[in-house]
């Protein structure tokens, strides 16, 4: 009977990880189909065009900040020197319990003004607004709010606070290329299907070199734990994302850089307030609105890297950013439990959520399972010895390969790194990627996984920064200080939160047939 | 043993291994080959970047200052003296000295930096028939980079291949070229306008209206008003109609009160909008009384129009949309609109500020703020 089920898992483990390996093989394939497209239909000079013309949709940039007092200043500064004809920058203070809004009030001469706040999406009471007294400075507003616990909350009132069509969702430590706007909003201006959002790749900022706002030298990060999530972003983005896009089954725009169409994401209801997956939350809602109104919709990618991001630089930061992520991903299954296998969502119900929800959401608990069975059967010494290392050679090998793909993809794009060594600094990685790195991010979230279903506290903002005027200066703690009380109420376990779900329709839209 | 010898027994051993061992076998084996090819494509790759960095950091800051000597100077140079001067410092004029050519004098002229030689340096160097290379080729990046390249560089003389791109079947092809036809060609640049089948992109409209503005400066723009009755593409009317208004074309009133009727509320209000751009302020009063059965996007477009006119007659009716609109964008705008409705709008508005409170004050505070740049 044992014997029968080790050969029934054998072959599970064995299917599961060709099935992954397979839809790896055809992501890169699309991912190069969408890459080569992009770039033959894109050009700088499309980028002048746009910025003279009197044709170019206003865009809002909104950016939430809670407690970020150490990399506020530089990193409004950084938004403030996008390069685009009609854009304002707006700064949502979440209830911050640093200098972060005394630090901005001083740097840009802001004071409170006659603001008509609407509050067509509803978020945790808005407080004022303040407007820079100084020209210079005449497209930034900052909205001050009572803290909603979630980086959704803060987004919430940017949109509130916003006037133009579209926005594009940032996080105050992000750096972004001054191009972004005119790259981002290009899918949209291009396509005669409504683009209802569009993503952009992400990279670390850590061992980069920033002037006034401005990225002036990439390099790989120097410290291994950012560069080993250079990496995984390179990956996901270019060949998971860009390969969705092909077939307009992108799963998710990323919270740290996403530009949306704002009159489709309020009719959607905005972001989930409780959610701690906020981008795929809104992403999901908006598609879902569209289908339900039966209207047609993409959602664009481009394979520029446009956002600079301060990468967790060990593993107990690493720790609390996987570990929420993942609770996020499990909140996200449970309150868009509808979407999964349902054929009136079409491709977002038959084709990208149960891939997220088999390759994404169950591969750290097969994993996990994996392990322990694998430590099982070495006790009992069950292991066939001649076989069990050709197979973990083959995942490995395998991871390899995808990583090397994803590099040449990178550097098919654009170069961004001058020199060669960097590029294989970056192979390198790849090489004890699998073994060093991985097991770790499957750890968290499990334990992300654990916490949801525990109803463990889980703030935004649990990023520590270390700011980006010094090296050495290795900061506070910013989640100990500040997040633990963040959220006093409770949360309700998964159990009520179903229970209610069930009891009421809640926010989420279901679907008409 | 030697190695033959081992690897004839190793495969003989696979054979009698099980089919999903087997498999994993011959799957490794291939990852493994593609790492290395992949490795020696990065490597191709960066060693072919790292040579074209170096001649770009060589010969960019040399090119841009023989150029500038030719286009912003009193200097005289022939056509022969610039080609053999821009050899010097290429070594090789060929398809990628050129580009970096073009690149340069592209960038000149996204600078505004103009001059009357550029045409020299055309000729010179050879740059038409590179060009003409490059819409011949068979990657549509190149015939895109040739489509745009062509156009900043004022080059029209590419009616012909433009027009054999005009019906590919490449539909961003087809669309670029469509469009570029209307900049490149003298003769009969509004060809394509009855032959758009679909609606045109944002990105459509922002590339014809960059077209126009250089017809316009060629002086060729009086036709365009007539395409608003010949077309029968709501999205191509509506485009036209804005354009009517933005270029200031006159002699339209009567096709534009016409589309007042039109039963798409799109075309209606830009319509009224163009009106408005226009001053055709005997509308006004046509205007005032189609607002309230107009949908939300006309009646915004006839505040605006109303304000545009500022002949000071509609300040009752702008009071009076104020207090029933319901919509605070609206509102918005409909304040502005009394604040900058002549002299007695701004009395008006003072006085509206004096006897209201709450929110809607707040709006009239929100709009009359100066530190509130987009309201």
């Amino acid at each position: 009977m044992f014997d029968i089920f080790v050969k029934i898992y054998e072959y599970f483990i064995f299917f599961y990880a060709t099935s992954l390996i397979l839809s790896y093989l055809v992501l890169a394939i699309f991912s190069f189909i969408a890459i080569n497209r992009y770039k033959s239909y894109n050009t700088d000079i499309d980028d002048e065009e746009l910025l003279h013309s009197d044709l170019a949709p206003g865009i809002s940039v909104i950016a939430p900040a809670y407690n970020e007092e150490k990399t506020i200043i530089i990193n409004v500064k950084s938004l403030l020197t996008l390069n685009y004809p009609l854009f304002e920058v707006i700064i949502v203070n979440d209830g911050s319990k640093d200098k972060t809004l005394d630090l901005l009030i001083k740097e840009f001469d802001l004071v409170e003004a006659p603001f008509a706040y609407v509050e067509k999406i509803k978020t945790k009471p808005y407080k004022r607004t303040f407007k820079s007294t100084n020209p210079k400075y005449e497209i930034l507003t900052i909205v001050d709010k009572e803290n909603g616990g979630t980086k959704a909350d803060a987004f919430n009132a940017g949109l509130n606070a916003s006037v133009f069509p579209y926005y594009l969702n940032t996080d105050v430590d992000c750096i972004l290329a001054r191009n972004t706007l005119t790259k981002m909003i290009k899918p949209i201006l291009n396509s005669k299907t409504q683009v209802i959002a569009v993503g952009a790749t992400l990279r670390m900022s850590n061992n980069c070199e920033i002037e006034e706002g401005i990225i002036t030298r990439v390099r790989p990060p120097k410290a291994l734990i950012p560069r080993f999530q250079e990496l995984e972003y390179i990956r996901s983005y270019l060949l998971g994302k860009m390969g969705w896009e092909l077939i307009n089954s992108v799963p998710n725009v990323s919270g740290g850089l996403g530009m949306f169409d704002k009159d489709v994401a309020i009719k959607a209801g905005g972001y989930g307030a409780d959610s701690h997956a906020e981008d795929m939350d809104m992403m999901t809602r908006m598609a879902v609105h569209m289908m339900n109104n039966r209207l047609d919709y993409k959602i664009g990618y481009i394979p520029l890297s446009c956002c600079w991001t301060e990468g967790p630089p060990n593993i107990s930061i690493l720790n609390r950013q996987r570990t929420r992520w993942a609770s996020g991903l499990f909140q996200m299954f449970s309150d868009h439990r509808k979407v999964l296998f349902n054929p009136n969502y079409k491709r977002l119900g038959l084709i990208t959520f149960p891939y997220i929800f088999i390759y994404e959401f169950l591969a750290p608990i097969i994993e996990a399972f994996g392990i322990l069975f694998s430590i099982f059967l070495l006790l009992y010494g069950y292991v066939n010895w001649n076989f069990a290392p050709l197979i973990l050679l083959y995942s490995y090998t395998f991871a390899i390969m995808i990583s090397s793909v994803v590099i040449i993809w990178d550097q098919m794009t654009f170069k961004y790194y001058n020199t060669t060594r960097e590029v294989l600094t970056l192979f390198l990685t790849a090489l004890v990627e699998p073994i060093l790195y991985h097991p770790l991010i499957m750890f968290f979230s499990l334990k992300g996984y654990f916490s949801y279903i525990t109803s463990r506290e889980l703030a935004w903002g649990t990023m520590t920064r270390k700011g980006f005027d010094s090296d050495e200066d290795k900061g506070g703690d910013k989640d100990s200080s500040g997040d633990s009380g963040n959220n006093t109420d409770k949360k309700p376990g998964l159990f009520d939160r179903l229970k209610n779900k069930k009891d009421s329709s809640g926010d989420f839209e279901p679907i008409k047939t | 043993m030697g190695f033959v010898e081992w690897f004839l027994s190793f495969i003989y051993k696979i054979k009698t291994f099980p089919l999903i061992i087997q498999i994993t076998i011959v799957l490794t084996l291939f990852f493994i080959l593609a790492t290395l090819a992949l490795i020696i494509t990065i490597y191709t790759i960066r060693r072919r970047h790292n040579r074209l960095q170096k001649i770009l950091e060589n010969s960019v800051p040399e090119i841009v200052k023989l150029f500038e000597d030719i286009l912003f100077t009193d200097k005289n140079y022939s056509e022969q003296e610039i080609f053999t001067k821009f050899e010097d410092i290429v070594e090789e004029v060929n398809r990628e000295s050129l580009d970096i050519a073009v690149t340069v004098l592209v960038n000149f002229k996204n600078e505004d930096r103009e001059s009357e030689k550029y045409q020299l340096i055309i000729n010179a160097l050879g740059i038409v028939e590179h060009l003409e290379n490059k819409f011949d080729s068979r990657s549509n990046s190149e015939k895109m980079d040739a489509f745009q390249e062509a156009f900043v560089l004022d080059l029209n003389k590419f009616d012909a291949k433009v027009l054999r791109y005009a019906y590919s079947r490449n539909q961003q092809i087809r669309s670029e070229a469509r469009n570029s036809y209307l900049a490149l060609s003298n003769n009969d640049p509004y060809r394509f306008f009855d032959e758009f089948d679909r609606s045109l992109s944002k990105w459509d409209e922002i590339e014809l209206m960059q077209y126009l503005r250089l017809q316009k400066d060629r002086g060729n723009l009086e036709g365009l008003g007539k395409w608003i009755n010949y077309s029968e593409n709501d999205s191509l009317v509506v485009f036209l109609i804005k354009m009517v208004g933005y270029f200031k074309q006159r002699g339209i009133d009567e096709i534009l009160m016409e589309k007042l009727e039109d039963g798409s509320e799109l075309v209606r209000a830009a319509a009224i909008s163009t009106l408005g751009e226009l001053g055709i302020k005997e509308t006004e009063q046509t205007l005032i009384d189609r607002y309230f059965t107009e949908p939300e996007i006309c009646q915004v477009a006839i505040v605006k129009a109303i304000k545009k006119f500022n002949t000071g007659k509609s300040l009752n009716f702008l009071q009076e949309i104020f207090f029933e609109s319901n919509n605070t964008d609206t509102k918005k705008i409909i304040a502005e609109s009394i604040l900058n409705y002549s002299y007695e709008g701004k009395i008006a508005f003072q006085n509206l500020k004096n006897s209201l409170s709450g929110f809607d004050l707040l709006i009239l505070q929100h709009v009359e703020t100066p530190l509130i740049k987009y309201k």
